[in-house]
């Protein structure tokens, strides 16, 4: 089972309470017994040895008189019984007839000249003593219940057990509770490091003036986040430097092709290789302008138009046909069924960054088609989603490719003899992840590829 | 360099300020195979002593230059002379790069690398706004609403109406048709090239989308149906 650090502080913090207080508990209790049983042994030695010299040292007092006194006085103890034998054994003195136990008397003849014995017998104790005086020898013997010592005894041990018992669970929610608010301060920690995402590096922890170790900990962790912030936005600042130092020699590449193109007259071999050299420099600029673009997404502030989407759709499609001359697409805006409401088609969204995603989906669409027909198909499917459907038929990747569409450099089996870098999709899921929407594949048949857009729709409203 | 300025024999003139010496070459070489004169400038020194005081048809200016940047240039050009039309060339792609350029009056902007075809399509469009004329056809009215055509704006009862360029499209279809009813296919033919293609309910949806921005609280509904026809603009 795991513990959160409060309950595992809250429960060895109680053990160890609890086997102290046990402890100690015991260790009173079996004092207490002890110091009873010393009492009453002396309380017993008292009795006998006063009956003793009463009857034995006092002419006077013979063993009538002595019941008199001690059916008189005050001192008399629970269930008492006294006997006092002579030499050979007889009874000369007894408070009651009847012994009411089963103690073995032999024990107390064995017992050598004023040698005491004392010891307890089922719910009695037994007090015997060899009287030796004046060359006579008497054995006392008394026995009777500590009625009050163990009631006593008794008290205390459920005074004990109660306090135990009481106090544990009491001690388990106070440090519970006091863990609890000690360590709130984590759990705050927690909450606010869970939310930080590329979006908000610039989060740091709010810290108290009281500097303890959870303040500390909280300190190294802003100074960390500096380190990684400042480090992200190197990184970007270089990506932004680089995209943009390879994008002049690009342009000088496609400017060249372009007139080279348009020029003299060449052999149908050369034209094609230079229409090919300035496609592939065109696709090297997309993507170098992809990744720009995501480098700067981090930043919030390029988060900021409302657009339509479907004038994004058609901005996108405007530039990919650039590079794909022969693609078609068909293009519905369909109706929630059974109604005739129209949908809201607009999207909160960095403008370029969108219009970049929908163009790499158009232009791999049309790059696995079998005849360049892309079908496009918007909707709005609740209250908050638009679904932006882009199929086309052409061969479909099984389920092992299909599962690494999205990741980096992944080309499928029917990339073969095809264009690209396998990074255009990893963008594109990048781009709309950025923008809370989602993406998926789906081979709905053999041969139709449909990748499923579902984007939060903006309203003015919220 | 030659120094003429808005010329007789009506070859509109460009001033280039690029510092890449390759791809200033080959713009200007793409500039006089279309059909036009090209001056070319390297940094802001260049603009200073040759072209400053000159008049040109349209300036294409790359931001990052030596000197005075394009953005710099481009205000100073605005300072001197309101008119020509400001492209601003740049690697730069990012927003607010865009902004500052359309604020210190550039007209449009293209980030590099670009294809040539676009370059040449900006081109113009930009001199096509700045040489012609209001011509008729150009502002369209139908009853209480105004259809600027070049200014691509829409205005009902003196108030603007905000279109997407498609919705914009769809209303000057109408507008054009002069009262007469245009087929749902007529529309779906020039609201989009013969690359997309599209069936009569999402030509159904775009109506509704401009109904809603046209006609939404005004007692006057300007854009009627004919069912199983199409539909056609008129007061009732």
């Amino acid at each position: 089972m795991k513990l959160t650090l409060k309950k595992r502080a809250a429960v060895s913090i109680s053990l160890t309470y609890s086997l102290i207080f046990g402890v100690t508990s015991i260790t009173i209790w079996l004092l207490f017994a002890s110091y009873r049983e010393d009492e009453f042994k002396i309380r017993l030695e008292e009795k006998a040895l006063t009956n003793l010299r009463l009857l034995v040292e006092v002419d006077e007092i013979n063993d009538q008189l002595l019941r008199t006194i001690e059916r008189s006085t005050l001192n008399r103890l629970y269930k008492e019984k006294t006997v006092i034998y002579n030499s050979t054994g007889h009874s000369v003195y007894s408070t009651s007839k009847d012994t009411g136990t089963t103690w073995d008397k032999s024990r107390l003849f064995r017992l050598p000249p004023n040698e005491e014995l004392f010891e307890t017998f089922g719910e009695f104790d037994v007090y015997g003593f060899h009287y030796h005086a004046q060359k006579k020898d008497y054995y006392a013997l008394v026995i009777a219940e500590d009625k009050y010592g163990y009631r006593k005894l008794r008290y205390l041990g459920v005074l004990l057990i109660s306090a135990f018992a009481l106090s544990t669970p009491i001690v388990w929610l106070l440090t519970f509770a006091a863990m609890r608010g000690l360590l709130k301060p984590l759990d705050r920690f927690i909450t606010e490091i869970t939310s930080i995402g590329d979006r908000n590096l610039t989060t740091r922890l709010a810290l108290s003036d009281r500097n303890d170790e959870i303040d500390q900990l909280g300190k190294a962790f802003n100074l960390m986040m500096e380190r990684i912030e400042s480090s992200y936005l190197r990184q970007q600042e270089f990506s932004a430097q680089a995209s943009h130092e390879l994008r002049t020699p690009l342009a000088r590449i496609i400017s060249q092709l372009e007139n080279l193109e348009a020029g003299e007259t060449h052999s149908e071999r050369t034209r094609e290789y230079l229409y090919n050299l300035r496609n592939d420099a065109h696709q090297m600029a997309n993507l170098i302008h992809s990744l720009l673009l995501l480098a700067q997404s981090a930043n919030d502030q390029h988060f900021t138009g409302v657009r339509r989407l479907d004038e994004l759709l058609f901005d996108a499609f405007e530039q990919t046909k650039m590079f794909a001359p022969n693609l078609q697409i068909h293009f519905e805006i369909e109706l929630e069924e059974g109604t005739d409401k129209e949908p809201n088609l607009d999207v909160q969204c960095n403008e370029a960054l969108l219009i970049q995603a929908l163009i790499n989906l158009l232009r791999n669409a049309d790059l696995y088609s079998d005849d360049h027909q892309v079908d496009v198909r918007l909707k709005q499917t609740e209250d908050n989603l638009l679904s932006l459907r882009i199929s086309n038929n052409g061969a479909t990747l099984n389920d092992v490719e299909a599962s690494r569409i999205f990741d980096a450099f992944m080309r499928g089996d029917n990339a073969r003899r095809k264009q690209g870098s396998g990074l255009g999709l990893r963008i594109t899921q990048r781009i709309l992840q950025y923008h809370g929407a989602s993406i998926q594949y789906i081979a709905e048949n053999d041969n139709l590829n449909v990748f499923e857009v579902l984007i939060p729709v903006y309203s003015r409203s919220a | 360099m030659q120094g003429t300025m808005q010329s007789e024999e009506k070859v509109p003139y460009i001033y280039l300020l690029e510092d890449d010496l390759t791809l200033s070459r080959e713009i200007r070489q793409f500039a006089i195979n279309h059909g036009f004169s090209c001056d070319v400038g390297h940094d802001s020194t260049d603009f200073k002593t040759l072209a400053q005081d000159k008049k040109y048809d349209l300036y294409i200016l790359d931001i990052n230059i030596p000197g005075m940047n394009g953005i710099q240039i481009c205000e100073r050009i605005r300072q001197a002379d309101r008119e020509a039309p400001v492209l601003m060339l740049t690697a730069y792609s990012d927003v607010k790069d865009k902004v500052n350029a359309f604020n210190a009056g550039a007209d449009d902007y293209l980030v590099k690398p670009f294809h040539f075809d676009e370059l040449l399509a900006r081109i113009q469009a930009l001199l096509r706004r700045k040489n012609k004329p209001l011509q008729q056809g150009d502002i369209l009215r139908v009853h209480d609403m105004v259809v600027n055509i070049p200014e691509a704006t829409v205005e009902r009862s003196g108030q603007i109406i905000l279109l997407s360029p498609k919705e914009f499209k769809l209303l000057t279809i109408l507008a054009q048709a002069d009262g007469k009813v245009v087929s749902k296919s007529a529309i779906a033919e020039k609201l989009w090239e013969k690359s997309v293609d599209t069936s009569h309910n999402t030509i159904e949806v775009y109506i509704n989308f401009l109904r809603r921005k046209i006609d939404k609280g005004h007692a006057t509904r300007l854009i009627q149906t004919r069912p199983g026809f199409g539909y056609f603009l008129k007061a009732e």
